[in-house]
């Protein structure tokens, strides 16, 4: 089934999964949910800035390197100033 | 009324105190205070000292399987839910199996003390009982592997040089495995208490396809770990694989020991001994990996 999807949302999975692997997907959806209280699919790029903070502290849980944590945010900084389309089709 | 849930930790209890019992308990066999002049003070002194490695190592591997346990609770509809739900029981089996042999067979023991032709059946049992754990708790572990490496994309298929050398040392292992088993057999009377063409058939057959399995299990789980995205997810994992990589070799090799010690009887018992808290230690060392990365994986989930 095709459904029109988020396409920040599947940004910002692309770019966790980098860092959390298949667990990319749970994490996001788990930030929204419990900080934002929203449907992970209908998240904006100003929900992303929101999200950074505390993806910052739980991702710092997980590793002690900073540089990491680092590139992580920035990335994320870079996808919630970004031009996006607002919409794709994905399977 | 507060029902109690018995959790794998708690079944470890349970069956290590009923492991204990009876193996202090049990009137030790005349034959073997005989053979080793020792008195029954002695030989409980001694079974209690044997059972405190085994007791870590079944505690090890009930620790390893209760977080695999919690970890895939996590996962619940995602596509490694139903792989990890395959290691879990793989493990559930490797855990349960790891012990109920011990129970059965000093069980068996009772029965043998009051009837001396019943000692062959009673080793044979439980031989049996030990070759369907393994049997069973690899191939369930291997099919997790497989639903493992099948939901990623990015994993390309093995190559012909891994292909090789995997071969090459699954046909020195069952080359030394069937000609250590078939000389102790014609040296002494066998562990497995066998004639030779049972012993072909229904030991060094199943035990060689279970060791295939469980190395398949260990390629596909380092497979997985080369291959799969995410920085941190490789780390934890890496934990996770040289783990069970660690646990199929101990494996195999304690089973190794076991059906090869009949030749060894010109070995001083020290070599023998230290040769299987070696092997112990490598078991202990790999279920201990397996726990952590299966925890640092957990922690993933619960940020």
């Amino acid at each position: 089934m095709v459904e029109k999807q988020n396409n920040i949302y599947w940004r910002l999975v692309d770019i966790t999964s980098h860092y959390l692997g298949p667990a990319a997907e749970r994490f996001i959806d788990r930030q929204v949910q419990n900080h934002l209280n929203k449907d992970p699919k209908k998240i904006t790029q100003k929900d992303v800035e929101k999200l950074m903070d505390w993806i910052r502290g739980a991702v710092s849980l997980l590793t002690d390197n900073e540089n990491l944590v680092e590139d992580y945010i920035g990335e994320l900084k870079k996808l919630s100033k970004d031009k996006i389309s607002r919409g794709t089709d994905r399977k | 009324m507060s029902v109690v849930k018995l959790t794998p930790m708690r079944w470890f209890v349970i069956l290590l105190l009923i492991a204990t019992v009876l193996a202090l308990a049990l009137p030790p066999d005349p034959a073997t205070l005989k053979l080793y002049h020792i008195s029954t003070t002695t030989y409980r002194v001694i079974i209690a000292l044997l059972l405190i490695p085994e007791a870590l190592l079944w505690y090890a591997c009930f620790f390893a399987y209760s977080k695999l346990l919690e970890y895939s609770r996590y996962l619940g509809g995602s596509k490694e839910h139903r792989a990890f739900k395959k290691i879990t029981l793989g493990m559930g089996v490797l855990a349960y199996g790891l012990i109920l042999p011990t129970i059965v067979s000093l069980l068996l023991s009772i029965l043998s003390h009051h009837s001396e032709s019943f000692k062959p059946s009673a080793t044979i049992i439980t031989n049996y009982i030990s070759l369907l754990v393994v049997l069973i708790s690899f191939s369930v572990l291997r099919g997790g592997t497989q639903i493992l490496i099948e939901s990623s994309r990015s994993i390309k298929r093995p190559s012909l040089r891994g292909l090789r050398m995997f071969a090459l040392l699954f046909t020195v292992l069952a080359v030394f495995f069937t000609y250590a088993t078939i000389h102790t057999h014609h040296l002494s009377n066998n562990a497995y208490r066998l004639s030779l063409v049972p012993l072909m058939l229904t030991i060094i057959i199943p035990y060689l396809y279970a060791w295939f399995e469980g190395l398949v299990c260990v390629y596909n789980f380092r497979l997985y770990s080369i291959y799969v995205k995410g920085v941190l997810y490789k780390k934890a994992f890496f934990g996770l694989s040289v783990g069970l990589l660690l646990t199929v070799i101990a494996s195999i090799a304690m089973e190794f020991i076991t059906s090869t010690i009949g030749a060894r009887k010109d070995e001083p018992l020290g070599f023998v001994v230290l040769v299987l808290y070696i092997i112990i230690a490598i078991f202990l060392a790999g279920l201990g990996m397996m726990a952590l990365g299966t925890k640092k994986l957990k922690k993933i989930e619960e940020v």
